[in-house]
């Protein structure tokens, strides 16, 4: 069990910053968050993109603003459970919460700040009608085990990386992969776009452009799936796995059954204390909250955890004095390591 | 026209510099625009039905759309169509979203 004064669930900007106004008060914080790394969106969708609205930065890059956070919080040593999803909160005797992971990882706090964003990322899934029937049953939206295609007829549909990876790489293992796409032209890595249409020419990957999948057909598992045709006759290819690879979107997820008061997939605070939820202990700040005027901005998100954290550490300690000093008059963040 | 079928007229202003995601935004209809409008969820999704000139989908949306569903030719993506005095009249339906 993980043992924290505050545990953040989300590992954005917010949650990263949430980091340093809690340090400042001598509070040790632990971050769960469902992406291989941390940044949240900024790491994960736009890392390139420029962000104008940093105080103090007239512009700075997604990625680079996440790298700096990283930087200021390092002298706090928080501990990081990455690459999981929260999914589970219970309350424990002493006021306390243990949230459990997807992978069964327990971490336990006086308080939890949701600083989830948006949610948790899951791969994006085509709108078919019965198509949860086959999830597990030849449907995969992530290839975990790429041993478990061996010998089989694969159907790749997407025009992105993970498309065109999982092609190359599956054209050696499978017995048959076909790869539809919509359009003619791939935005993948070069390499791997000259690659996959070296395959084709080989014959080892039956490329289907123009094309969707529209349809997936089967008793108890997947038969095969009707792909639509730009200015052709529908085609139905027989086929053991379908995988659509789409990327990722994020959704609410477990969060939303935590028993907090939810509005319009936001968890709703109250913004004249400390972003409360109705839920004592658990707060939520950045753009996972709302509350009248909401704006979902970082730097909004920066603000939340500022006055959030002063109430985390009446929780933690409910013994001490807390007295607020600024970072000039410390002399930085040295004597607090 | 949203995904019920149902018909909306929208007044969108033109001196805002508003997409169309916005404005179907604050008229409350079911578009999330999750991305805020960078082109990058797709959650705008939408079809156009009028025979308005518009502005050429940029490779970022192009590359988005690859990762929606049942596109078609006149599908794009809401936030990537500004307001301007000539889209008046402009008719546009809701694609399906995944969940």
């Amino acid at each position: 069990m993980i043992e924290t004064d505050l545990l953040i669930i989300g590992a954005g900007p917010t949650g990263l910053f949430t980091v340093f106004e809690a340090g400042l008060l001598k509070m040790k914080c632990h971050l769960i968050d469902s992406l291989p790394q941390p940044g949240g969106q900024l790491a994960e969708i736009y890392p390139k993109k420029p962000i104008y609205d940093i105080p103090g930065y007239p512009v700075v890059m997604a990625g680079e603003l996440v790298e700096q956070l990283m930087e200021q919080i390092k002298p706090f040593n928080p501990g990081f459970t990455l690459g999981e999803s929260a999914v589970s909160i219970e309350e424990t005797e002493d006021g306390s919460f243990i949230v459990t992971t997807n992978k069964g990882t327990k971490h336990k706090a006086p308080s939890v700040a949701i600083a989830g964003g948006l949610g948790v990322f899951t791969p994006r899934k085509p709108p078919i009608e019965g198509l949860t029937n086959f999830e597990e049953k030849g449907v995969d939206y992530i290839v975990r085990d790429p041993e478990k295609y061996r010998d089989k007829r694969v159907v790749i549909s997407g025009g992105g990386d993970s498309a065109l990876d999982w092609t190359v790489f599956l054209a050696d293992i499978a017995s048959e992969v076909s790869l539809v796409h919509r359009r003619t032209s791939f935005r993948g890595h070069l390499d791997t776009v000259d690659k996959v249409h070296e395959l084709a020419l080989q014959g080892k990957v039956k490329l289907i452009t123009n094309a969707e999948v529209v349809d997936v057909e089967g008793q108890s598992e997947l038969d095969s799936v009707t792909i639509k045709i730009k200015g052709a006759e529908d085609l139905n290819i027989e086929c053991d796995h379908w995988l659509p690879l789409f990327g990722l979107t994020p959704t609410l997820g477990p969060i939303g059954d935590w028993g907090l008061e939810i509005e319009k997939n936001a968890i709703v605070v109250d913004n004249a204390t400390d972003y409360r939820t109705n839920r004592e202990g658990i707060y939520a700040i950045g753009d996972v909250n709302t509350y009248p005027g909401k704006l979902k901005l970082i730097l909004c998100g920066f603000h939340e955890a500022t006055i959030m954290v002063q109430s985390a550490f009446k929780r933690a300690f409910p013994d001490k004095k807390l007295s607020f000093k600024y970072t000039t008059v410390m002399g930085g963040v040295g004597s607090l390591e | 026209m949203d995904r019920e079928g149902l018909r909306h007229e929208l007044i969108a202003p033109t001196d805002m510099n508003m997409n169309l995601m916005e404005v179907c935004k604050s008229y409350e209809l079911p578009v999330k625009g999750t991305c805020g409008g960078m082109a990058m969820c797709a959650s705008c999704h939408c079809y156009v039905e009028s025979e308005h000139e518009l502005n050429e989908p940029s490779d970022d949306e192009e590359d988005m759309l690859d990762q929606a569903f049942f596109v078609e030719d006149n599908s794009r993506l809401g936030c990537q169509i500004f307001m301007k005095p000539e889209l008046e009249g402009l008719s546009v339906r809701l694609a399906e979203v995944s969940e």
